[in-house]
């Protein structure tokens, strides 16, 4: 694992409607624990966010994975909030099929951990006023 | 020369001459409401000397010259971000290299906050090897 201490997942300025994809970041190789933490600082307008953090498992250097994994999502809506949660590939994990951004809201697979994240939005109504959603985390090895 | 070669000869330089300062990036609102992603880096910083003092420059800004390495290994200021409409349509958009800093980002040296003004990568064979910037503040 080559990410140290807090990384970003980006600082997702939200405006209109529409999804907003965060780029893959890797150099999580072998970690067991990862913490996340979501935060909007909402400003004006909009009617909901979706915020899912995503893993993958089938990607290498330089090639993103075919198949990417929710394992969290978060709504948000028209006040700020933060939101923070912990995943472990320690725990046992019944057999899943991966979803890309249609996992259940408010919901989180726990035990999946691939070697890369990211995060992506599905934004409903248009937000104004510097809506920023903000993604970090902290990987453990 | 390779580009490996003259990224290693200038970190060479910067751990020598140079001091640490540090690059953030504030999306949205200010204040502490803010989200803000920092990289500590090695930077030269000097002032301009009076033949450079052309319009725009004034004798308090400082020019600052740092390497990509930290910028790269953190992976400041954060990864791309692309546009989709709901049924997954890529909305094309340019954002340039994301590894420069642009303005008003902060550069916080010896411990004070600055503005950066202005920013330049120089590339070598395509690759990133040198950055300059003009802060002010």
């Amino acid at each position: 694992m080559t990410r140290n201490g807090i990384v970003s997942l980006g600082d997702f300025a939200i405006t209109a409607s529409g999804n907003y994809v965060g780029s893959w970041v890797t150099g999580f190789e072998g970690i067991l624990v990862i913490t996340a933490q979501l935060r909007l600082v909402y400003g004006s307008g909009g009617t909901t966010i979706k915020a899912y953090l995503q893993t993958g498992l089938d990607g290498s250097a330089g090639v993103d994975p075919v198949t990417p994994i929710d394992i969290w999502c978060r709504t948000f809506a028209t006040a700020s909030d933060v939101k923070d949660k912990n995943f472990s590939c320690l725990d046992a994990s019944s057999d899943i099929t991966p979803t890309d951004a249609t996992l259940t809201d408010n919901t989180a697979v726990d035990g999946i951990l691939g070697d890369r994240f990211r995060l992506k939005l599905v934004v409903a109504g248009t937000y104004g006023g510097s809506t920023v959603l903000s993604a970090r985390v902290h990987p453990k090895q | 020369m390779t580009p490996d070669a003259a990224v290693s000869m200038l970190n060479s330089q910067l751990a020598k001459h140079g001091e640490d300062i540090e690059l953030i990036r504030t999306t949205g609102l200010t204040g502490p409401q803010a989200a803000a992603y920092g990289v500590i880096c090695r930077a030269f910083v000097r002032g301009y000397s009076a033949e450079e003092l052309i319009a725009g420059i004034t004798q308090s800004d400082s020019k600052v010259i740092l390497g990509p390495t930290e910028i790269e290994a953190s992976g400041w200021p954060g990864p791309e971000t692309a546009r989709e409409t709901t049924s997954g349509t890529p909305i094309s958009s340019t954002t340039g290299d994301i590894r420069i800093p642009r303005k008003n980002d902060k550069a916080v040296i010896a411990g004070r906050q600055r503005n950066i003004e202005a920013s330049v990568g120089l590339y070598m064979a395509g690759v990133l090897v040198r950055i300059e910037m003009r802060v002010a503040g």
